[in-house]
């Protein structure tokens, strides 16, 4: 079921209500049906490969808690038993064709025959997450930081709790578990909040995310028709789209589950008011950089080892996380892109902070930092190319003529209204453009006042009123602006 | 607590709901709907419904209707069977599939009484869930019961909003004020008809080539409503006959399984006693893919003539309609 549908509008309503209608001891099995439905309106069959991973986990974590503190070494089959069955599962589903297809290739390069067997299954949608966030409780109960849970219906709705099943935030056993074991009342507040927090979740979504996905899908699927400015126009839309599409699901997840009482944890904080690559990675879908930084890139070593091997490890773990992503070269290459970057931002520290202060960038912090924002913003669409583009091919064209050509379709954009809806508009309409620029802009001020101040807190001063005419009209514009296709979210397909 | 909380989101809901009305009659009275990207109307757009059904609402009997998408409203010219003595009306439309079709006859078979009515299955419209044509009629039409029926039936939301932007925008201007849009290369015929100005089409044999190959699989949907149809016409008494208009050689053998699409209109044809002609697979019946269409599958003026026609000896020869004997009747009032 997508957050953006109508079947959501009712389902979640009558869960929310039957959730606080139910007595404690009902309400974690409801919360786990509604799960298993959330799931299997989009296909029944592969709910199987959920039940299969949560008893796999259950057992393990369970076996894991019988042995004793200190015997860390008899944990370790148990640990490895839900490791395998995790990777495996994501190695069946998504990797196997990518792998088989690249060894088909070298064994080409190798003058060697090699037919690779292809298997047509579609991804189970989530599975990344849920995976990773079945793994970070095996290994958590294997170091002991957390007890391994009894019972086994909770565990359950801890692995398939709706609102962050399908695309995160992937949550620690640590925060979610108890939390899915409390009593929850009802509280205004936290409704209130919860609900506002779904509505910005939506807006990003439906007004912004799927409003650019058109211009951007015109440029990126016919690449070789555009150069200059369009291709430039058409990475920045995606940087905005993409970050509307995954934190306005993070939004409406973390709302929805803030509705009914439970906290999940923040996904992203105004990624592009980054100031370095090293920084936007502490704010873009913080679940899982910090599941890599918590489960990879501390377990290889961290930074607590020589030079070399410190590279080394960053550079791992950003082609991991670029893998992760997807089973395709132009995945692997946004990882190793962003592991070239924080190598080099990281060995070049100390000479960009001479170089800065020569310039005496130092006296005029907003510059320093506005340059800072940009030089991050740059290098994050630079990325993104990589990361939207159909090819490796059409990603190297991209790059190769983003900056050619900009005064001859600057020149034609002027000039004839024909080249203007093709190179400016993207072929869209001219006030879609307009529009979504707008929105764009919109929410560029509207993070960039949240850092100074608390919106939230100005909004709930407002007298009731004034707060009822406002989210009326702000729920009226989201329906008449937004794009109401039922597009999915991008992040569905990892 | 949960009291306050349901008052307040009540309260929103309303206002919400207020609001929304409140900015559609704004950028309608100011002239800026073309600023709300959700604004579902084609009051007076494409297709020119608008004048067929103004006109539609003056006729009275007719031989022959028309259904269908643009295939129909410029495949079939009321002008060529009018020289034959037929009285005929095209209340083709826009993307007009068997589920829109099915309201428009619902509502308007009792007042033309036709003989014959006529419906033009191009594929495309029997995968197509209808509602581009529901928001084209709902736009152009008076809210009347069988269209507020049809966009119930559609289920979808859309819809919904089209009828209620309608609603509003009657506030502003009544239907018979609504203007037009002007189209350079289309004009409006009596009797339902648009007729293409282009004489020739420029699709080179390259880009013929490279049209894309589809495989038609009609909805269930869809073919419920042809069934809903086929009762309809029985239980007037009226002959149906199904056609599906010629498009280029080059475009229809893009369509795989053109056979077996062919095959499922002539099965429930031959089941219920209906004539099938499909001017897409014969060999008595060729056109000229450059002179004969303006696009890949829309007609020329030479090629509606050469079509229409065709279809007016097969109506006599199949006993379908009798021109002497049409020309013969009564109230034609065209």
């Amino acid at each position: 079921m997508l957050f953006n549908s109508l079947e959501f509008l009712i389902f979640f309503p009558t869960v929310v209500i039957l959730y606080f209608s139910l007595p404690h001891r009902f309400q974690w099995l409801l919360l786990l049906v509604a799960s298993y439905t959330f799931y299997m309106f989009w296909r029944v069959d592969y709910a199987l490969i959920l039940i299969f991973s949560t008893i796999v986990d259950y057992i393990c974590g369970r076996m894991m808690g019988r042995v004793p503190e200190g015997m860390q070494e008899k944990r370790k089959p148990w640990l490895w038993l839900s490791l395998l069955s995790n990777l495996g599962i994501l190695f069946a589903f998504k990797y196997f064709n990518f792998f088989s297809s690249a060894a088909e290739d070298l064994a080409l390069l190798l003058d060697m025959e090699y037919a690779s067997p292809v298997f047509e299954f579609l991804l189970p949608m989530g599975i990344s997450f849920y995976t990773f966030q079945t793994m970070s409780y095996s290994i958590d109960v294997y170091y002991g930081r957390i007890a391994p849970e009894k019972h086994f219906g909770v565990f359950a709705l801890f692995v398939s709790f709706f609102p962050q099943l399908v695309a995160g935030p992937i949550e620690r056993a640590g925060n979610l578990l108890d939390q899915l074991k409390q009593k929850h009342s009802f509280n205004y507040q936290l409704a209130g909040s919860g609900i506002q927090l779904m509505a910005w979740g939506f807006f990003k979504k439906v007004v912004i995310a799927d409003r650019l996905a058109p211009m951007v899908n015109q440029v990126y699927n016919h690449p070789t028709e555009y150069e200059g400015i369009p291709l430039i126009l058409a990475t920045v839309f995606f940087a905005f789209q993409i970050y509307c599409d995954f934190s306005g699901y993070s939004d409406i997840a973390i709302g929805a589950a803030r509705v009914m009482g439970f906290q999940l944890m923040v996904n992203f904080r105004s990624p592009y008011f980054a100031t370095s690559v090293k920084d936007f990675w502490s704010r873009w879908h913080i679940s899982l950089s910090t599941w890599f930084r918590d489960y990879l890139y501390i377990p290889l070593g961290g930074n607590r080892v020589v030079k070399w091997r410190w590279y080394y490890n960053l550079f791992i773990v950003f082609l991991v996380s670029g893998l992760w992503h997807g089973a395709n070269w132009t995945f692997i290459i946004w990882g190793a892109l962003h592991g070239f970057y924080q190598i080099f931002g990281t060995a070049t520290e100390k000479e960009r902070n001479i170089i800065a202060q020569k310039l005496l960038l130092h006296r005029v912090p907003a510059l320093y930092r506005f340059i800072q924002i940009a030089t991050t913003f740059f290098l994050i669409c630079l990325a993104w190319v990589f990361f939207r583009a159909n090819s490796l091919s059409d990603a190297l064209y991209i790059t190769a003529n983003m900056f050619e050509g900009i005064p001859e379709s600057a020149a034609a954009i002027m000039n004839d209204e024909y080249a203007k809806t093709k190179l400016l508009y993207l072929n869209q309409l001219r006030e879609i453009f307009y529009l979504s620029s707008i929105a764009v802009i919109f929410l560029i001020i509207i993070e960039f006042a949240d850092r100074g101040t608390d919106l939230k807190r100005i909004l709930s001063n407002l007298p009731v009123p004034v707060k009822i005419a406002f989210y009326g009209m702000a729920g009226a514009l989201i329906v008449l602006m937004g794009n109401f296709t039922e597009a999915e979210f991008i992040y569905f397909q990892f | 607590m949960k009291k306050k909380f349901f008052i307040r989101a009540a309260s929103i809901l309303v206002t919400g709901s207020l609001s929304y009305c409140g900015i559609i009659l704004l950028a309608i009275f100011l002239g800026l709907t073309h600023w709300i990207p959700n604004f579902y109307s084609n009051s007076g757009g494409i297709g020119q419904f608008l004048l067929r059904m103004r006109e539609l609402r003056k006729v009275e009997d007719v031989n022959v209707v028309f259904v269908g998408s643009s295939h129909a409203y410029r495949g079939f010219d009321p002008r060529e069977f009018s020289t034959k003595g037929i009285a005929a009306f095209n209340m083709g439309s826009t993307s007009q599939t068997p589920f829109n079709s099915y309201f428009l006859l619902k509502r308007y078979l009792p007042v033309n009484k036709p003989e014959v009515v006529v419906m033009e299955l191009y594929w495309d419209m029997l995968t197509q869930d209808g509602l581009e044509s529901t928001i084209d009629i709902v736009s152009n039409t008076e809210i009347e019961g069988e269209f507020v029926e049809m966009v119930a039936a559609s289920k979808n939301s859309l819809a919904f909003k089209s009828l209620l932007i309608t609603a509003l925008q009657r506030l502003h201007t009544p239907l018979d004020y609504v203007e037009q849009k002007e189209s350079g290369t289309d004009v409006y015929i009596n009797g339902g008809f648009t007729q293409s100005l282009l004489e020739e089409n420029s699709l080179s044999e390259e880009h013929l080539a490279k049209l894309d190959s589809m495989v038609v699989e009609p909805s269930d949907f869809q073919l419920n409503y042809l069934d809903k149809i086929i009762g309809l016409c029985k239980e007037r008494d009226i002959k149906l006959v199904f056609v599906v208009a010629p498009v280029t050689t080059e475009y229809k053998a893009k369509i795989i399984n053109y056979m077996a699409y062919s095959e499922i209109l002539s099965t429930i044809a031959a089941k219920n006693g209906i004539l099938f002609l499909d001017y897409n697979h014969r060999e008595d019946f060729e056109m000229e893919t450059r002179y004969d269409f303006y696009d890949q599958d829309h007609l020329t003026q030479r090629g509606v003539r050469k079509f229409n026609e065709q279809l007016i000896r097969d109506f006599k020869f199949f006993n379908i309609i009798n021109p002497e004997a049409a020309s013969s009747g009564t109230t034609k009032n065209l």
